[in-house]
């Protein structure tokens, strides 16, 4: 579903993504890990087309993101870092914004928000201005505006970032259930506990190079995730 | 403290001219050179205006015994610009600064972030007065009788203290304007509502002030005594012109005791204001089923969206529009008046109508609704980014905005023109067709000028609306251009006449359109999709 090859971007003299290789494949959700810096935000941004990058590939579900962006952005779902919605909507103007964008038919884009926004409880908030919301709403409503389009790929930065546990639960949920029926989830995340028990697979990067990639069995070993990290970090301190 | 605060906004100042720090690229030498030469050219433009009034007037006021009136009146247009320049932005840097919350969690005393904000703004008045202050010097000096060593440095200080009471005043009216629109529920219209108010008081009020000093000068500088209230414009002017030491001091009260209160007022109750939440209750969602529309339809309502729901946005992008419409209503009004003075000049009678839509031009050139729009996108820049649209649908839509609003207002215009004033043949093929394509040209050439000069790092919208390169370099240049057919007839009188220079201008305005709209398909949409 998304394969990157050797992908590298520098900014400046440093290099934040160097030689960057990935595979994940439809119904797994993998985690990205990384300290501050290491280069996630960077990798995921050039995963969606936001960021030209200087060398390497990336192909979402057999198209390249450099050569036919529009074909892979129409199967992709992007949600960054900080939910910066447009606050001069209210929330349902949004979602049929997006849906609006991405082709989604009356009664499709219906079904779907009454679903998802009940799932999150922002049903109620929905003819509120996003000026109004808080963090965790917009992150709600980024969310649902991410599962709106039924995309086959949803790639994350952070996205339990602001949200309280009952909504962390049931986006949880959401996760496995979009990969179990074919779709796959690529996601950053600092809870090291949420990755191990909700990823599939699980890459480790460290100053813009993978240290370790693979199955969560298969990087974790008999260890837990976060030792195994604190290890491949080098942190002496801890 | 207060230098830490003031280094980082004129951070902020430097990061701007340096260009966007959204693509961690630093403009080139070259490119700030460039930049830089774009401004003193905007400034040169103002600044020949001011001189150009000032030089008619500077003579006959020495010649009568009123040099006291000439820089009363220099005064009185320094502090109008400085204050109607600055007191939306004043409104916005102050009180609804984004970054306040974070300052304010800070152990910094409000007043220094009150005054590392007002000492910018007090910068931008300056900057703002020396475009009238310099040519108003030049003027006096070449065609007035110039000045005293007392006068020199009573017109030099004055200037700088006018530059502090306008700031009082900017700062005033800012605060009365948020704090009345800060518990309004629909905030867009109370701001635009309030902000064209104040700007129609403000204009009464120097029309009045006008009157007064057109009383001023049939009284007679003898009666400069039993003045009354108006009495602070007599000694404004003379002070400057004779270098009166005494109406000096009187001045420089006047303009920093009411600044030095106005910063006691405002450091006092900046957190209250600052923080003012807006009370308005929560509107129910009612779920009636939801409508689908076309990609291109969802673009352009996202910008209409945008447009109408900032008031900065509104106002200092859209007033050109309202001066295009409010323009036509004049013209129908006073329409025996302008017959007769187009009579009183027979060589132009043929040209009246060419001639009116070259002024809707002008106004066209005012409209800067796409001058602004990639800037404003700010940090939601990665919707547009990761939708699967082209960027040149997006771009498209910032264009249709514009165009929906000032093409309706350029065709009343033209057709009150038309009814107006009789033409035939080409000119009539010029006043029909030449506004018209002027609003494209205004509109690409705004665009264009984001693309190339995009600003993120605003604190507020009003900021991106008025303080990009390209909102400036839209109006100049669409001013610039409208120059172009006086240019072209004073350096070839022989080889032009009127109508072809019309006729060539017209051609030329789509032409150039033509070219900077296939430069924004190209090129545009490339260095948008990587912004």
């Amino acid at each position: 579903m998304l394969k990157i090859e050797h992908l590298t971007k520098t900014f400046g003299n440093k290099k934040a993504v160097d030689d960057l290789s990935l595979h994940i494949q439809p119904g797994e959700i993998y985690g990205f890990i990384g300290h501050n810096g290491a280069g996630k935000t960077t990798t995921i941004k050039a995963c969606c087309g936001i960021l030209p990058f200087d060398s390497g590939e990336i192909y979402v579900d057999g198209r390249s993101i450099k050569t036919e962006p529009l074909e892979c952005k129409r199967i992709l779902a992007y949600i960054p870092d900080t939910p910066d919605l447009y606050e001069f909507m209210s929330g349902i103007k949004y979602l049929n914004f997006i849906a609006d964008v991405y082709g989604v038919t009356a009664g499709d884009r219906s079904e779907r928000i009454r679903r998802y926004a009940d799932v999150f409880a922002l049903t109620g908030d929905l003819a509120q201005p996003i000026s109004a919301y808080s963090h965790g709403m917009k992150q709600k409503l980024a969310l649902i505006s991410a599962w709106l389009h039924a995309p086959k790929l949803i790639v994350m930065d952070e996205p339990f970032v602001g949200l309280d546990p009952t909504a962390s639960y049931k986006l949880k949920e959401m996760m496995r259930a979009h990969c179990d029926a074919g779709g796959a989830i690529f996601f950053s995340t600092h809870v090291l506990e949420v990755a191990e028990k909700l990823c599939d697979k699980v890459a480790i990067i460290k100053e813009g190079r993978l240290l370790e990639s693979g199955s969560m069995e298969e990087v974790r070993g008999n260890k837990s995730l976060e030792n195994v990290f604190l290890e491949l970090e080098g942190d002496e301190n801890v | 403290m207060f230098k830490v605060l003031l280094r980082s906004r004129l951070a902020a100042l430097r990061s701007w001219l340096n260009g966007s720090s959204r693509n961690k690229k630093r403009a080139s030498a070259g490119k700030t050179v460039l930049f830089a030469l774009l401004m003193l050219y905007a400034a040169g433009c103002v600044g020949f205006m001011m001189f150009g009034v000032f030089s008619q007037i500077a003579g006959p006021f020495a010649a009568a015994g009123f040099s006291w009136l000439y820089f009363t009146m220099y005064g009185l247009m320094d502090l109008s610009l400085m204050v109607i320049g600055s007191v939306f932005m004043a409104k916005s840097q102050l009180y609804e600064a984004r970054d306040n919350d974070l300052l304010m969690s800070m152990p910094i005393r409000p007043s220094d972030i009150l005054a590392s904000r007002m000492a910018m703004l007090f910068v931008m008045n300056l900057g703002m007065g020396l475009l009238v202050c310099l040519p108003a010097a030049l003027a006096w000096s070449i065609s007035g009788p110039g000045l005293s060593g007392a006068g020199w440095a009573c017109f030099v200080l004055l200037s700088l203290f006018l530059a502090f009471l306008a700031l009082a005043l900017s700062c005033l009216l800012g605060w009365l304007l948020s704090a009345v629109t800060a518990r309004v529920r629909n905030r867009t219209m109370m701001d635009t509502a309030v902000s064209l108010a104040f700007l129609l008081a403000y204009f009464y009020f120097i029309s009045k002030m006008n009157t007064a000093v057109a009383a001023l000068a049939a009284s007679g500088a003898s009666l400069a005594g039993k003045l009354g209230a108006v009495a602070p414009l007599y000694w404004l002017g003379a002070a400057m012109s004779d270098g009166n030491l005494a109406y000096f001091a009187y001045l420089t009260a006047i303009c920093l005791v009411p600044f030095a209160l106005a910063y006691w007022l405002l450091s006092a109750t900046f957190i209250r204001t600052a923080t003012q939440k807006r009370g308005f209750a929560k509107i129910k969602y009612v779920d009636r089923g939801q409508k689908a529309s076309s990609v291109n339809v969802a673009l352009y309502r996202r910008e209409l969206a945008r447009f109408t729901s900032s008031s900065g946005y509104l106002i200092n992008a859209g007033l050109g529009a309202v001066f295009m419409v409010a323009a036509a209503v004049l013209l129908a009004l006073k329409r025996g008046t302008l017959l007769a003075a187009f009579s009183a000049m027979p060589e132009l009678v043929d040209y009246a109508a060419p001639l009116m839509a070259l002024a809707v031009c002008l106004m066209a050139g005012m409209t800067t609704i796409s001058a602004p729009s990639v800037s404003i996108e700010g940090r939601t820049l990665w919707i547009s980014q990761s939708l699967p649209v082209p960027p040149q649908d997006i771009l498209k839509a910032k264009l249709k905005l514009h165009l929906s609003i000032v093409l309706p207002a350029a065709l009343v215009d033209i057709i009150i023109i038309l009814a107006l004033f009789r033409t035939s043949g080409l000119m009539l093929a010029v006043t029909v067709l030449l506004p018209l394509i002027f609003s494209v040209f205004a509109a690409v050439l705004g665009l264009m000028a984001n693309l190339r000069h995009p600003y993120f790092d605003w604190v507020n919208e009003t900021q991106a609306v008025k303080s990009g390169a390209s909102v400036m370099i839209a109006m100049f240049g669409s001013w610039g251009m409208v120059a172009l057919p006086s240019v072209l007839l004073f350096a070839l009188p022989e080889l032009l006449t009127p109508k072809a220079v019309m006729c060539i201008f017209t051609l030329l305005t789509a032409v150039l359109t033509a070219a900077m709209y296939r430069w924004i398909m190209t090129r545009g949409a490339k260095i948008y999709s990587e912004l």
